[in-house]
């Protein structure tokens, strides 16, 4: 067991509350409010904060990568992962490892776009063997993920873990029959220009023929170009989506300049457009929505650069004036949870892939299990896809065992946090400080003071004391804390 | 809910050592039973219907899949001219004691016929033409009866709320019924949380939160009342996600608890690759964990016919495999209908043959809403509202599937 966390209690008094620019920023750009933002955001202010977010580089992680390194198994080569067997341990550590960063990492803007792109680009790992090839790509996915999207888009072509989800990896053109449709379907309509009516049926089959012979070597399994699998078939004399080959039958640089084309489409840079306005400002937001326009304008102007794309969208007015307007997934939920009450993985230094498989119960329970999306469409960026009566009720579950320190897999330690506010009032509010930067607003707050039975003024009894687990647990199960 | 018995529900949920008695108190509100309800199982990915239901006497079959097709030692015929494959075996007495039937050479209008996934999904589950609109086939049918206001479980979507049930806006999401309980530990019991939890919920402006928290509280004072979650053999339906799923759906229409509609997800189906043999591989797996999952289903439930399952898919397959030993995206795809009123032991819709395939694939000769309506019509009791299920379709007569 981990000594006591100890909480910035005595900066949480000093310190006044973020002010509302400051908890949009780090409700779209992290993974929730956690105690050392506080001190961030008041030092840095928020320009500040979303700049050195935008540059993870200069963010010292290495405390978290310190984490990450327990799990051993996920630092094995592939092929080593493929002759153990084990997929089911590896999907388990896949889910615990991308909690650990995505509430320990202070590159948060990095890991929510890692998420991002690993749902825009989507692979399930339960499917055959693919669990055993993702660690690596997940590396590779964030190395780039806040780089070019061409580049990405690049490295997810050549990916093993997507040419063996979307069946790349055994097409071949030089067969009677014909090339496997899947990746080179879903490139198109998902990837890139992300509408089934911007193609036709014969641009499907020119690009599945474009892509034959990418594929996995089955010795190291990694990528391998088996060029005489390559034949271009119908791609070869004529005009596909503004492309035209570069070279002949067996050359890679064809798929690669395809790439290069597909990612500064303009349809692709509104289709990636709409996704991140969804994702950052609001999911109801249409295709014709001027920040969605110039979102997509900065992303073809700065060469697929998602960095710069994302600066245009965060300078954007309906970027700030879309304060808690979207509800949080399942593991937005999950990981803000755990920020907010500064959790810590004591299982995870002794049984990695116990951890995983305990932490996975708190997905499975909310329908949103890490890398497992039921589809190559990823998980819904709807709202509604993710809230209804029993979503609740599992919210409202999670949050009281937080509070409670009985969540699978995890340690919460408040120690005694708020336990020497003088008022009620300052009790409550202390606990809104600490989990979303704020008290509550009145409409739920004057709920927790008639749960308590007392008046903001009242002074804290050892009865108010012995129910902070309930308060903490009310307000993680809030309104407040569903929405980002 | 009558704030009598929501008081009376909510003081078993609070006491859980009442709730064990639960069913002993008899809430004659809660337990009217809906006339009829649908199952609505969605194979996920496309199903590879000539895969399933094989065309045994056409040599088109065998040709086109040197690699794949299941021979004949794999089959189990059916009619002379359709097998199942070996892996459908549990299917097969259901099919002869006339509770099951297929329906082949479905699909979407020419309007709405589209290879993407997604696409067709959507439109399919829409049930419009050429179009997706915001809400589902199910939820308008739902929305055309009147719900009592005990109508929490009218409409459930196994696992996430399907786009089917778009429309009926208390559609719920059912994962596991044992988990439908408000469950803080011991250190954080404390009276009237849920009360608390819905008065913070009452004054949200959000549109997605506001009302949650009261159907949450209705559906946990029922589920609690109800012990629901324990209520079926778990071994019978196994460890899979497709049996689990359909457990939770007997339990529901055997707790008689107003279940209308539910929705299942099934995927996997997109067999590119990796297609198998017909003696293992993923092919056979799916099929084999389908055909359990339906068959555990029948006997829980014990075929009652007020009760009908309906297995659809967003298209079939290309007859021809590729060079990954799979099959790519096709036309048209196969149906199936299951249950105490379903006119079975027939595989009904005009049947092309695979000698006149249109662009390499079988083509839509049944709009799926052909075999829906007829159900909305003759299971559902919405004859008279089927213009305001489908609208702007109307069937050209029905293929006598349901009794």
């Amino acid at each position: 067991m981990a000594p006591p966390r100890q909480l910035p209690r005595s900066a949480l008094r000093e310190s006044p509350r973020l002010p509302a620019d400051a908890r949009h920023a780090i409700s779209r750009l992290t993974y929730g409010q956690s105690p050392d933002l506080l001190d961030e955001l008041a030092s840095r202010g928020t320009e500040g904060f979303i700049a050195r977010q935008l540059d993870p580089a200069s963010i010292d992680d290495s405390a978290c990568d310190a984490e990450v390194a327990e799990f051993r198994r996920l630092y094995r080569p592939a092929h080593e992962l493929v002759g153990q067997n084990a997929q089911w341990h590896v999907q388990n550590e896949l889910v615990g490892m991308t909690l650990v960063r995505s509430v320990k990492s202070r590159r948060q803007l990095l890991e929510v776009m890692t998420d991002f792109w690993h749902n825009h680009l989507s692979v399930n790992s339960g499917k055959r063997r693919i669990a055993f090839l993702l660690p690596s790509d997940d590396t590779t996915m964030r190395r780039l993920a806040l780089g070019r999207f061409d580049e990405l888009l690049l490295e997810s072509a050549r990916s093993p873990s997507m040419l063996a989800y979307l069946d790349n990896r055994t097409s071949r053109g030089d067969q009677v029959r014909p090339p496997n449709e899947n990746y080179a379907r879903e490139l198109l309509e998902i990837h890139t220009l992300g509408d089934a009516s911007a193609f036709s049926e014969a641009d499907v089959e020119a690009v599945a023929h474009v892509f034959t012979g990418w594929t996995i070597d089955p010795g190291n399994w990694t990528f391998r170009y088996q060029a005489d699998w390559n034949r271009l078939g119908p791609s070869a004399d004529r005009d596909t989506l503004g492309w035209r080959p570069v070279a002949g039958d067996g050359s890679r640089e064809n798929g690669e300049s395809l790439i290069a084309h597909l990612a500064r489409h303009p349809t692709t840079a509104r289709n990636l457009a709409l996704k991140l306005c969804r994702h950052f400002i609001r999911d109801s937001i249409g295709a014709d929505d001027g920040t969605v326009r110039s979102v997509a304008e900065s992303y073809l102007a700065n060469g697929t650069d998602i960095r710069a794309t994302l600066a245009t969208l965060f300078a954007s007015e309906a970027f700030r004036n879309s304060a808690g307007a979207r509800i949080r997934r399942p593991n937005e939920l999950i990981y803000a949870m755990l920020r907010a009450t500064s959790a810590d993985f004591p299982l995870l230094r002794e049984n990695p892939e116990r951890f995983g498989r305990e932490v996975r119960e708190n997905f499975m329970r909310l329908n949103q299990v890490t890398f497992e999306a039921p589809s190559p469409k990823g998980w819904s960026y709807e709202d509604r896809a993710w809230m209804d009566a029993s979503a609740l009720i599992q919210r409202w579950n999670l949050a009281f065992r937080i509070a409670a320190n009985r969540s699978d897999g995890v340690n919460v330690d408040l120690g005694d946090f708020a336990m020497e506010a003088a008022t009620v009032g300052e009790f409550v509010d202390e606990i809104g400080t600490l989990l979303i930067g704020t008290a509550l607003p009145e409409s739920e707050r004057r709920h927790l003071l008639s749960h308590l039975g007392a008046e903001a003024g009242d002074p804290v009894t050892p009865r108010i004391r012995l129910r902070r687990a309930a308060i903490v647990g009310l307000t993680l199960a809030s309104p407040t804390f569903q929405a980002r | 809910m009558d704030f009598q018995r929501r008081r009376l529900l909510q003081a078993l949920a609070v006491a859980p050592l009442a709730a064990s008695g639960a069913n002993r108190l008899a809430f004659a509100a809660d337990g009217v039973p809906s006339d009829h309800a649908v199952v609505v199982v969605f194979l996920r990915g496309a199903l590879d219907s000539v895969g399933a239901l094989i065309p045994s006497d056409e040599s088109a079959y065998y040709d086109n899949r040197p690699g794949i097709a299941v021979p004949r030692a794999g089959q189990i015929d059916l009619n002379g001219q359709f097998a199942l494959h070996d892996a459908l075996r549990p299917l097969k007495s259901l099919y002869e004691q006339g509770d099951l039937g297929f329906v082949v050479g479905t699909g979407l209008d020419s309007a709405s016929s589209t290879r993407s996934h997604f696409d067709a999904q959507a439109r399919m589950e829409g049930g419009l033409s050429g179009r997706v609109g915001a809400e589902g086939w199910l939820g308008r049918h739902l929305a055309r009866r009147a719900g009592g206001d005990d109508a929490i479980f009218r409409g459930v979507g196994i696992g996430n709320v399907s786009p089917s049930l778009r429309g009926h806006d208390d559609a719920l999401n059912v994962n596991d019924l044992s988990n439908l309980r408000l469950r803080p530990p011991n250190d954080v019991t404390s009276f009237e949380l849920d009360t608390t939890l819905t008065a913070m919920y009452a004054e949200t402006t959000n549109p997605v939160l506001r009302g949650q928290s009261d159907r949450a509280l209705d559906t946990l004072y029922l589920s609690t009342a109800r012990n629901l979650g324990h209520g079926t053999d778990a071994n019978r339906f196994g460890p899979l996600r497709f049996g689990r799923d359909m457990r939770q759906v007997a339990e529901l229409v055997n707790a008689d608890i107003g279940l209308e509609a539910a929705t299942v997800d099934f995927g996997g189906w997109d067999l590119h690759d990796s297609y198998g043999s017909w003696r293992q591989g993923a092919m056979q797996e799916q099929l084999g964990v389908l055909a359990d999952g339906l068959a555990a289903f029948h006997e829980t439930i014990r075929g009652r016919s007020d009760v009908t399952v309906v297995v659809m898919s967003e298209f079939g397959r290309r007859l021809e495999e590729n060079s990954s030993y799979g099959t790519d995206h096709g036309k048209g795809g196969m149906m199936m209908v299951l249950g105490g009123g379903v006119n079975g032991g027939q595989v009904a819709g005009p049947w092309s043959g695979l000698d006149s395939l249109v662009d390499g694939d079988l083509p839509i000769t049944t709009d799926y809403r052909q075999v829906l309506s007829e159900l909305v019509a003759r299971r559902l009791g919405g004859g008279g509202a089927l213009g305001s299920v489908f609208p702007g379709y109307s069937a050209p007569g029905y293929l006598d599937l349901f009794v």
